[in-house]
């Protein structure tokens, strides 16, 4: 029961934090916009069969800093800040032992840019793209805490028009939506060292974004993080991760425009999170994005800094069912 | 007792397609005639630092105004008490173009479109 109980612990600490980053569900890069995929959550491994979770995110993010290449730049930059408030619900079902199905939804309250020589602000908001995720454990050992795990998911848009606000429509970088289909795979691969408790995980995600209706791509995604994670207290865990993102140049007509050429970067960040859990089923997390290299194509407004506070809870709908059967 | 519901609903239809609303679509004689000028750039060639000031040139009943560019790059800035008028700024430099919907209240519309370069 007690393995049973930090093994729950340790999967929900997981998705959370899997979906906290690594749902890119905005990974436009213009050169106004904010640049990172922001996603939130982390758990990466599967479900236990009949095991219902359901996640609940927001995040913050906020970018100032523009960069040509590896070095920070003020010239001819059209934006003072841009920033934007985002959360997100993930439900997650395991289907068998092996077998995980998940859907994810998110919603901009703002995605906002500030003008630098006009007094102005733009925003936009809306439902940001839909995903629907499978995930198999392909290996498994709950002994050794050994744990590989392949997914593949499709995203897909709301709405697939540009947004438009009193009769003026929204620049692409504040649009909620990439307005396109999108696909990804993901692996994830975890060791627990169960008598220092502490665990080393890794999420490694790739996402392949198809033109929109203007013939516009999104650059394509990979993502790689490296966790590790330390219990502190009785039912409180320390998780630092640093992740390394590659976007492409994004796409106009198939290829590199004059339009997209400052699109894409590399991106390494720290984040460091703290996470609570209850009774190994309820689970509180925060963190914080701590952007450490960045370099961006052409010239670009770059995140500065990202925090995300997640709520999570599991239900085993499969006990509750031979409850009722028993009654 | 079947007869009487066909005809509660011939009655309720007859009196539904009376109710029918005025076709709004349709001008009468005291409207005034849509027209679409023009659309005019103050300058075509900006700085990425600037922006430009576009207006459209309109004549119609109830008109209203839609902003757009043909790929979507760009900041339109509002002008709040004349809807025909916009300032568009954009972060890179390239050429664009601007175009704009203008529709009467009668549902009459056409577009017009401007190109906008910038340059650093």
């Amino acid at each position: 029961m007690c393995i049973s109980l930090r093994e729950n612990r340790f999967r929900l600490l997981f998705f959370i934090l899997f979906y906290i980053h690594f749902i890119p569900f905005v990974a436009k890069s213009q050169c106004c916009s904010t640049g990172s995929p922001v996603g939130a959550a982390v758990n990466v491994g599967v479900l236990s069969r009949n095991t219902l979770r359901v996640n609940l995110y927001y995040r913050h993010s906020y970018s100032d800093t523009y960069y040509q290449d590896d070095h920070k730049t003020t010239e001819l930059t059209s934006l003072k800040k841009a920033y934007y408030d985002f959360t997100g619900l993930i439900l997650g079902y395991g289907i068998t032992k092996r077998l995980t199905a998940e859907l994810d939804f998110g919603y901009f309250f703002d995605k906002t840019q500030v003008l630098k020589y006009e007094d102005y602000k733009t925003t936009g908001y809306g439902l940001s793209n839909g995903g629907v995720t499978f995930k198999y454990g392909a290996f498994i050992k709950p002994a050794k805490q050994i744990e590989v795990t392949v997914g593949a998911g499709l995203r897909y848009p709301f709405r697939t028009e540009p947004q438009m606000h009193n009769g003026i429509q929204l620049n692409r970088d504040i649009q909620s939506s990439t307005n396109a289909f999108g696909v990804y795979g993901l692996l994830f691969l975890n060791k627990g060292f169960p008598e220092i408790t502490l665990r080393i995980f890794s999420i490694n995600r790739y996402d392949y974004n198809f033109a929109d209706k203007k013939d516009y791509t999104y650059g394509d995604i990979l993502m790689n993080s490296l966790f590790v994670s330390k219990k502190l207290f009785k039912n409180t865990f320390a998780i630092l991760q640093l992740r390394g993102e590659w976007k492409d140049y994004d796409y106009e007509n198939n290829k590199v425009s004059v339009n997209t050429k400052n699109t894409g970067y590399y991106l390494v960040s720290v984040t460091p999170t703290l996470s609570y859990s209850l009774a190994g089923r309820w689970n509180i997390s925060a963190l914080c994005d701590i952007p450490v290299y960045k370099k961006y194509n052409g010239r670009q407004l770059t995140p500065k800094y990202a925090y995300a506070i997640s709520l999570s809870h599991d239900f085993n709908l499969g006990r509750k069912a031979k409850v009722e059967i028993a009654k | 007792m079947k007869r009487t519901l066909y005809a509660l609903c011939l009655v309720v239809l007859v009196m539904a397609a009376a109710c029918k609303k005025s076709d709004s679509t349709d001008p009468g004689t005291g409207a005034t005639p849509f027209s679409f000028t023009s659309l005019v750039a103050q300058d075509t060639t900006i700085l990425l630092t600037g922006a430009a000031n576009i207006t459209a040139h309109a004549t119609g009943d109830g008109l209203t105004f839609t902003w757009t560019e043909e790929n979507g790059y760009g900041t339109f800035i509002p002008n709040g008490s004349n809807p025909a008028n916009v300032q568009w700024t954009i972060c890179h430099a390239a050429r664009f173009k601007i175009i704009c919907e203008a529709k009467d209240k009668y549902n009459h519309s056409e577009s017009k479109y401007v190109y906008i370069s910038s340059r650093e």
